[in-house]
C-alpha cells in the first residue's frame, strides 16, 4: 500500500505503530529519533510520515519543518502523534507544516482510518495532478 | 603703715583729748558747721588748733567735717560757713586722695590750686567713736608761681599719687569697657570715672543721637560710692541748647570758669543753667563723628582749671570709643532681635488659620521688638463698618476690648481716612485732630494715649485695618525706625490675618459642605488609620486626585524596594522608570483618572502584573477612591506573588509531565488491547475477549481521568485560553449529536436523538472547541444515564440576548438532594447505576467553569423520579457587534 516512516523514541509504541500499519498492509519504516527520522527520509523518501513531537536531542516539530523546508520532502505529509495534548502544542504542530495531529493514546482501528484517508487524499492529488498533465 | 607723729604737728594730743572729751555731747550733735553750739566750742581748749599755722580739719566718722580752721578756709578759699568736705574735696586733685586721707590714718600729696599740698590724717578716739584729724601743709605755692609747679604744665598734669589716682581710675574704666558693651554701663562707668577725678556739682554724659539730630543726656542718681543707677534725661539737647549746643557744633571744648563773669559767653544762659558759675565740657569724637559730650558743672565760680579740661579731654577720647562701640553693639543686638523676632513670627505663624491664635502668636512676636505699653490689632468687620480691637491687645484688658470699636460709617471722613491706609503718627493723641476724626477720642482718653503709632494693614489693596502702638515705654516719641519696623510688620502679618479672617468666616459653611478632599486627608492624616494601613502587609499607595503620591506604607517600602522619602509628595508618573515597562497602564490609570476622574458611580478597577526589574513579581489592585460623588484619588494596593507565580509555573510543569507520562504507558495498554481485540495478534476466544473489553474500557476512563485533570489545572491557574469567535451552534449540537447517534449504533444502545433549533437562532460568541466539550460533555451525561430506547433532545432558543440549550433525556434523573452537589468536583451520585457508569466526577464542574468562562450560566431540572428524567440547561452570549469590536 503505502511506505510511512515512523519516528518515535518509545520502543513499545513504536512497534504498536508499526504492527498495526503493517497488518494494516504499509510498509514500515521505524527511526527513534529526530536524526534518523531526517536522514531516513531523504534516503527511503516515504509515503508519509509519522512523527512524536518529544523526542531527543531533535523535537519532532524541527524535523517537521526542516522535511517541510526541503523542497525534494516537502511534499511528504506528516501526521504528529503526540501525548502533548495542549492547544498550543496542536496549533504549533499544524503550524509547522503537518497534516493531522493525533493526541496519545491512540486507537489503532482508528490511526489505521486516518492514516488511509490522508493517504487516499495524497493519492488522489496524485491523480488528479497525473490527469492534468496527460490533458 | 603710717606712724602716729604729733611732734611735727605740735599739738599735744593729751590737751586734744582733755578737750575733746569735754565736747562729746556737742560734737555728736553738731549739725552743720555753722551751727551756734559749734561756735561756742572754739572758745574752749581749741583755740591752739585754731591758731595753728597748719590747715586742720576734723572729720566725723560718715565724712562729716565738724571742725575746719582758718588756715584750712584759706588754703581752700572758702568761708567757714561754706565748708563742707564734698566742697573743699571738689578743690583737690584727685580728689579722691584727698577724701580718701579724711576717712583713715594715712599720708598723701595731692594738688590745691595749683599747688603742691601734703596731708597727714590721724585717728583720734573719741569717746566710743574716733574722729580723723588732717592736718595739711602747703609744700609749693599755689598757681601763681608756675616754676615751682608742674602741674599746670602741658604734659605734667598729674604726678605722684594724684598720677596713681588718676590711672587707676582710668583703669577702672578700661576695666569696664572692656568687660561689657551695654551702653548704660559703660555711662555709668564713664561717669564714676570723671566724679572720681574731677569733682562736680553736676555731671552729664550726653550721647548724640544722629537719626533725631539731639543728645540725650545721662546723669548718675543715688550716693556716691553706694547705689548709684543711671538716668537718662527726659530733655533732649537740641543744637541750640546752650553749653552743649556749642560743643556740638565748635567740635571744641569750652572751659568757662564764671558763667556770670564771662564775656565771650557763647550763649545766654537759660533758667537751667543759671544755677551754673562755672562749666567744663568736651565734646566726645571717635573717628571724625560725634558720639556726645561730656559735660560738668559747679555752682561755685572758679571749680575747674585747665588740668580739669586735660583730664577730661583724655577721659573723653576713651569715652567715645567706648560709647561709640556700646552704640553699634546696641544697633546690632536690635538688629539681631529684629531679625530673630521676624523669623519667629514668620514661623510662629506659619499654619495657624483660627484668627485668635494667631494674633495671640504675633503679640507675642512682636513685643519684644517694639518697647511700648500699648501693642494689638484692630480688624475691620466689613458687613459693619467696625473697626475692632482684637484680643489679645497689650496693655489693654479684655473688658475694655469689648469696647474698642470705632464706628466708620460709609462716606464718613472716618471711613475715607481708613480707607487712604496712611500710617498715622501723632505725639500727642488727645489733642490729635485727625484721631478724633477718625474716632478715636474716647479710646485714647480711657486708655491714656499719649504717642500712638497705627500702621495700616491691607492685602491685596483693600484694608484690614490698623497695627495700633502706643506710648513707648521709656516715654520717647515713635522714631522713623519704629515706623519701619511696624510697616514691616504689618506687611509680613495682613495676608496671613486676611486668610486667618476668611478662614474664620468661611469655616463654618465649610464645615457644612463636606469637603471631602479634607475628610480623607483627615482618615488618612489620623494616627489610627495609618497605623492600620501601616500594619497591612499589602502594600499600599494612595494618590491624591492630582496624582501626587501622600501614602506609602511599611510593606510598599519593602515590596518596590523605594524609600517613603523618595516618594511621599511626588507625581506618580515620576515612577514609570523605575517599575518597567509592565508598570506603564497602571500609572497611565491613575494619570487618567487624575486628569479625568471616572464618573461615577464608578466601578472601575484595574488589576496588573508587575515584573519587577529584580525579578520580583508583583500584583497590584488599583481602584479610584470616591466619596459622596468626587474622587478624592486613588488607592493602590500591592501585593507580591513572585512566590505563587513560581508555583504556579511549577504546578503546571508538572501536570504537563505527569500527564505526559501517563499518557505514554496509557497508549501502550490502549494500543495493544485494541490490536488484540482486532485479532491481528491471532484468534481470541470469548473469555479473552471480555477480558480485552474490559481493560479497554477502563484505559478509556484513565484517558479520559487524565484529560479531565489537566482540563482542572488549566482552568484553575486560569491558563485556560478562549479562542472567541462567533459560532453556530447548530452545527455543532448537529455534529455532536451524531457522534452519539454513531456511538448508540456501534454499542447497540438504541436511543432516539432529537434536535430541535429554530432555523434563525442567532450566533453565539465562544470557543469552538470548548463549546463542542461542553455539549459533548452534557449529552455524554444524558447518553450514559439514559437507559436503552430512552430519547435525548437538545432545544435551543434566543432568550434576550443570551442563546439558551437545553439537553433533555428520560434518564434516571438526579434525586433533589443530590443536586446542590452535582456540581462539585468528583462528586458523583449515590444510586448504583451511576456507579455502574464509568465517570471521574469531573465533567460537569469543568462544563460549568468553561460556561462561567463565556459569561454563560449552567443549571440543570429534573424531578429526581427515575425515568422522567432531567433538563441540563445553559446560556452562551449571542455575538454582536460589541464583541467585533472586543475582537
Amino acid at each position: 500500500m503505502a511506505r510511512i516512516l515512523i519516528s518515535e523514541d518509545e520502543r513499545d509504541i513504536r512497534e504498536l505503530i508499526a504492527f498495526t500499519l503493517q497488518i494494516a498492509g504499509h510498509e514500515v519504516i521505524p527511526t527513534s529519533n529526530g536524526e534518523e527520522a531526517l536522514e531516513m527520509t531523504v534516503k527511503e523518501m516515504p509515503d508519509l510520515i509519522i512523527l512524536d513531537v518529544r523526542m531527543p536531542r531533535i523535537s519532532g516539530y524541527e524535523v517537521c519543518k526542516q522535511i517541510k523546508s526541503d523542497p525534494g520532502t516537502k511534499h511528504i505529509p506528516i501526521v504528529f502523534l503526540s501525548a502533548k495534548g495542549q492547544d498550543a502544542e496542536v496549533k504549533a504542530g499544524l503550524e509547522a507544516g503537518a497534516v493531522e495531529y493525533i493526541i496519545k493514546p491512540f486507537s489503532p482501528d482508528q490511526l489505521v482510518n486516518q492514516i488511509g484517508d490522508i493517504l487516499a487524499q495524497q493519492y488522489l492529488i496524485k491523480i488528479q495532478v497525473t490527469d492534468t498533465t496527460r490533458k | 603703715m603710717f606712724q602716729l607723729e604729733p611732734a611735727p604737728l605740735g599739738i599735744s594730743l593729751v590737751v586734744l583729748g582733755s578737750g575733746f572729751f569735754l565736747l562729746t555731747l556737742a560734737f555728736f550733735r553738731a549739725a552743720p558747721v555753722s551751727h551756734p553750739r559749734l561756735q561756742t566750742l572754739r572758745k574752749i581748749p581749741l583755740a591752739p588748733i585754731s591758731t595753728h599755722d597748719k590747715a586742720v580739719l576734723l572729720i566725723e566718722h560718715g565724712g562729716r567735717l565738724v571742725y575746719s580752721n582758718r588756715q584750712a578756709h584759706e588754703m581752700f578759699k572758702i568761708s567757714g560757713k561754706e565748708a563742707n568736705l564734698d566742697r573743699l574735696a571738689r578743690r583737690v586733685r584727685p580728689s579722691e586722695t584727698f577724701l580718701a586721707l579724711c576717712v583713715d590714718e594715712g599720708k598723701a600729696r595731692f594738688s590745691l590750686d595749683g599747688g603742691l599740698v601734703e596731708g597727714l590724717s590721724y585717728s583720734i578716739p573719741y569717746g566710743s567713736e574716733r574722729v580723723i584729724l588732717v592736718a595739711l601743709q602747703q609744700l609749693s605755692p599755689s598757681g601763681t608761681d608756675p616754676t615751682s609747679s608742674n602741674l599746670t604744665q602741658p604734659g605734667h598734669v598729674i604726678e605722684g599719687d594724684s598720677a596713681r589716682t588718676f590711672f587707676q581710675a582710668f583703669a577702672e574704666l578700661n576695666r569696664t569697657i572692656v568687660s561689657t558693651q551695654e551702653l548704660e554701663s559703660c555711662l555709668t562707668a564713664i561717669l564714676e570715672c570723671i566724679e572720681r577725678l574731677i569733682p562736680s556739682d553736676f555731671s552729664t554724659i550726653t550721647v548724640w543721637d544722629e537719626v533725631n539730630q539731639y543728645l540725650i543726656p545721662y546723669v548718675l542718681q543715688g550716693i556716691p560710692g553706694e547705689d548709684r543707677h543711671l538716668e537718662k534725661a527726659e530733655n533732649h539737647h537740641g543744637l541750640d541748647f546752650e553749653f552743649s549746643g556749642y560743643l556740638i557744633n565748635n567740635r571744641s571744648p569750652l572751659l568757662i570758669p564764671d558763667t556770670q563773669a564771662s564775656t565771650n559767653m557763647p550763649l545766654t544762659p537759660t533758667r537751667s543753667i543759671r544755677s551754673i558759675n562755672s562749666f567744663l565740657g568736651v565734646p566726645m569724637m571717635f573717628a571724625g563723628k560725634l558720639v556726645g559730650t561730656l559735660e560738668l558743672g559747679s555752682s561755685s565760680t572758679e571749680e575747674f582749671n585747665k588740668s580739669d579740661l586735660k583730664i577730661l579731654r583724655l577721659v573723653s577720647d576713651l569715652a567715645a570709643v567706648t560709647v561709640y562701640n556700646a552704640l553699634t553693639f546696641k544697633e546690632e543686638q536690635r538688629y539681631g532681635q529684629e531679625l530673630a523676632c521676624l523669623a519667629q513670627l514668620a514661623e510662629a505663624t506659619a499654619g495657624l488659620q483660627d484668627l485668635n491664635e494667631l494674633l495671640t502668636q504675633i503679640v507675642e512676636s512682636i513685643a519684644p521688638l517694639l518697647d511700648v505699653e500699648i501693642l494689638g490689632f484692630l480688624i475691620f468687620d466689613k458687613t459693619r463698618g467696625v473697626l475692632r480691637g482684637q484680643c489679645p491687645f497689650r496693655g489693654l484688658p479684655v473688658n475694655f476690648l469689648e469696647l474698642y470699636q470705632i464706628m466708620l460709617p460709609a462716606g464718613s471722613p472716618a471711613e475715607t481716612i481708613f480707607l487712604n491706609q496712611e500710617p498715622i503718627h501723632t505725639t500727642n493723641a488727645s489733642e490729635d485732630a485727625y484721631l478724633n476724626l477718625l474716632g478715636f477720642d474716647h479710646v485714647v482718653q480711657a486708655a491714656g494715649i499719649q504717642q500712638m503709632l497705627l500702621i495700616p494693614l491691607g492685602a491685596k489693596g483693600h484694608p484690614l485695618g490698623y497695627l495700633q502702638l502706643a506710648n513707648k515705654r521709656d516715654g520717647s516719641p515713635f522714631t522713623d525706625i519704629d515706623r519701619y519696623l511696624g510697616t514691616i510688620i504689618a506687611g509680613q502679618v495682613s495676608s496671613i490675618i486676611e486668610d486667618a479672617i476668611r478662614y474664620s468666616q468661611t469655616n463654618a459653611n465649610l464645615r457644612k459642605q463636606n469637603n471631602h478632599w479634607e475628610d480623607l486627608e483627615h482618615i488618612i492624616e489620623t494616627s489610627r488609620s495609618r497605623a492600620i494601613l501601616e500594619a497591612v502587609a499589602e502594600g499600599v499607595l494612595v494618590t491624591d486626585p492630582a496624582g501626587k503620591i501622600t501614602l506609602f506604607n511599611d510593606s510598599a517600602q519593602k515590596i518596590l524596594n523605594l524609600d517613603r522619602e523618595h516618594v511621599h509628595g511626588l507625581p506618580i508618573e515620576r515612577f514609570s522608570g523605575l517599575f518597567g515597562w509592565a508598570a506603564h497602564t497602571w500609572i497611565e490609570t491613575i494619570h487618567k483618572w487624575s486628569t479625568t476622574p471616572p464618573t461615577l458611580p464608578s466601578k472601575d478597577t484595574y488589576q496588573e502584573q508587575i515584573t519587577l526589574e529584580d525579578g520580583l513579581v508583583v500584583s497590584v489592585n488599583l481602584a479610584p477612591v470616591v466619596f459622596r460623588d468626587e474622587f478624592l484619588g486613588t488607592v493602590s494596593i500591592f501585593h507580591d506573588i513572585t512566590h505563587q507565580v513560581e508555583l504556579d509555573r511549577m504546578k503546571s510543569e508538572f501536570v504537563a509531565t505527569v500527564s505526559h507520562e501517563l499518557r505514554t504507558p496509557m497508549t501502550s495498554i490502549k494500543g495493544y488491547v485494541e490490536v488484540l481485540l482486532m485479532g491481528a495478534a491471532g484468534e481470541l476466544n470469548q473469555q479473552q475477549l471480555r477480558f480485552l473489553e474490559i481493560i479497554k474500557n477502563n484505559t478509556e476512563r484513565l484517558t479520559v481521568l487524565v484529560n479531565d485533570l489537566l482540563d482542572i489545572s488549566r482552568i484553575e491557574s486560569g491558563r485556560v485560553n478562549l479562542a472567541m469567535q462567533p459560532l453556530n451552534l447548530r452545527h455543532i449540537a448537529e455534529d455532536t449529536l451524531n457522534e452519539f447517534r454513531r456511538i448508540s449504533q456501534e454499542d447497540n444502545r438504541l436511543m432516539s436523538f432529537n434536535l430541535d433549533f429554530p432555523a434563525d437562532l442567532p450566533r453565539v460568541v465562544g470557543d469552538s472547541e470548548r463549546v463542542n466539550q461542553i455539549i459533548h460533555s452534557l449529552l455524554s451525561n444524558a447518553f450514559y444515564y439514559t437507559p436503552e430506547n430512552g430519547e435525548i433532545t437538545l432545544r435551543a432558543q434566543r432568550i434576550v440576548d443570551e442563546v439558551q440549550v437545553d439537553i433533555q433525556d428520560t434518564g434516571i434523573g438526579i434525586p433533589i438532594t443530590e443536586q446542590n452537589h452535582i456540581f462539585e468536583r468528583f462528586y458523583r451520585g449515590k444510586n448504583p447505576l451511576v456507579e455502574a457508569i464509568p465517570g471521574t466526577g469531573l465533567g460537569l464542574s469543568i462544563a460549568q467553569e468553561l460556561i462561567a468562562l463565556h459569561q454563560g450560566r449552567l443549571w440543570l431540572q429534573s424531578s429526581g423520579v427515575p425515568g422522567e428524567g432531567s433538563i441540563f440547561s445553559f446560556t452562551l452570549p449571542i455575538y454582536n457587534h460589541n464583541h467585533r469590536h472586543k475582537e
